[in-house]
């Protein structure tokens, strides 16, 4: 029964040390038992093809293994699209971020990264969120199961506050709009970079009315683009969020309002734009009454979400 | 194998699984050694790998659905198995489910 002792060493391997013996006893009984009784069916003493046979039949030694042991999963089967999705969504999150502080790092601070470095921290990073999105999930598997709290949910715990799933084309165009916003209006994205060094700011500039406003603006699209990724996250409209997109949009129009009225938006350089100053301050006022129209739009659509319509129809937010 | 027969093949399995348990609860209320219960189960048209029935009689056994005792017969030790009073308990009731969910799949098909 060399070849027995063989298979019971390999499965061996893969038990715990605690349960080993016992269990290899009793598999030891199962498989001898086995072909002993192949063999007095068959009139004769076992042989090795009887072995052969028998051990075929209990598997390969990690799954022989594995069926004498309680089933145990790091994370299980209800919460493996949870978990699927959460890392998915925060790697995502992870490499934005990093492409931001690259971008960042790159203009203000000369911070050059080759390739081959770019590539590790790449790793580096998304291996730290691949480990703790794990660790949470498995925290969140064993409180679950030890102390039993998906048993004690109750209906009453779902917001009732939901006014609607998000429209999440809509949402995502938000976060890129303002997310480019944000890079520009801190330098950190110039536009007009094919302009000679200088060129551009000698033409053109921000009128100083702008200035007053450097912090209210990096606050309220600061704040918009967290919301939108909170939004964005959770699929659905709650109504603090819809309020705080309402007072934050609100925000932005009584600023384009201030700006509209305050004359001119640009400093301009009549010798480098021979001519086109006035249709430049035109420009900038049309794209502002644009930015204005799209967001009387969104807060107009986020009444009608306030009023229940939405409760109906997707609130296309 | 395509894969509406992959698909079909996997719902056999979650099928037989939970029948297996039914079957050799059944099948233990006469004791049987192990060879025995699976030509015995065999016998009546379930076929059950050794890998699959060996560790659910232990499985069974721990939970305290089944008592087992080493004994001597034609010159070789084997281990017997039967059902416990809790093992009968839960089979008579395992049994009253199948039967009524039977009855409701009969109708249904």
């Amino acid at each position: 029964m060399q070849l027995v002792e063989s298979y019971l060493y390999e499965v061996g391997r893969f038990l715990p040390k605690q349960e080993r013996d016992e269990l290899l006893a009793d598999l030891r009984d199962d498989i001898l038992g086995e072909i002993e009784g192949v063999a007095e069916a068959a009139g004769r003493r076992p042989e090795l093809t009887d072995e052969q046979a028998v051990i075929a039949r209990f598997g390969h030694p990690l799954k022989a293994a594995g069926r004498y042991q309680t089933p145990r999963a790091l994370i299980g089967t209800d919460l493996y699209p949870a978990f699927i999705h959460t890392l998915k969504v925060v790697m995502s999150v992870a490499l934005f971020g990093l492409v931001l502080v690259w971008l960042i790092g790159a203009e203000t601070a000369d911070w050059r990264l080759g390739p081959l470095q770019l590539l590790s921290l790449v790793i580096e990073v998304l291996l730290w969120v691949f480990a703790s999105v794990v660790l949470v999930f498995v925290a969140i598997e064993y409180s679950g199961e030890r102390l039993r709290w998906y048993e004690n949910w109750q209906p009453s715990a779902l917001s009732s506050t939901s006014l609607g799933v998000i429209n999440r084309q809509d949402v995502i165009t938000n976060l890129i709009s303002e997310g480019f916003f944000l890079l520009w209006w801190n330098n950190v994205v110039v536009l007009m970079r094919f302009l000679p060094e200088g060129a551009a700011e000698q033409a053109i500039a921000l009128a100083p009315i702008w200035e007053i406003f450097f912090w209210p603006l990096n606050i309220i699209f600061g704040a918009l683009f967290l919301l939108h990724f909170y939004v964005l996250v959770r699929g659905i409209w709650l109504r603090p969020a819809l309020l705080a997109e309402v007072v934050g949009n609100t925000a932005l129009l009584a600023i384009a309002g201030v700006l509209l009225t305050s004359g001119d938006l640009l400093v301009l350089n009549e010798q480098f734009l021979n001519g086109f100053a006035d249709n430049a301050q035109l420009v900038v006022k049309v794209a502002l009454l644009v930015v204005c129209a799209v967001t009387v739009w969104d807060i107009w659509l986020a009444f009608r979400t306030f009023r229940g319509a939405a409760s109906r129809l997707p609130a296309r937010i | 194998m395509t894969d509406d027969s992959e698909i079909g093949e996997k719902l056999r399995s979650e099928i037989r699984r939970g029948a297996l348990v039914l079957a050799v609860l059944a099948q233990l209320r006469e004791e049987h050694y192990g060879y025995s219960l699976r030509k015995s189960l065999a016998a009546k048209g379930l076929q059950v790998e050794e890998g699959t029935l060996y560790p659910l009689i232990r499985r069974l056994e721990k939970q305290g659905l089944l008592v087992s005792e080493w004994r001597e017969e034609d010159k070789r030790r084997k281990r017997f198995y039967t059902l416990s009073d809790l093992g009968m308990k839960v089979y008579l009731g395992l049994y009253e489910d199948w039967r009524e969910l039977d009855e409701s799949i009969q109708q249904l098909v």
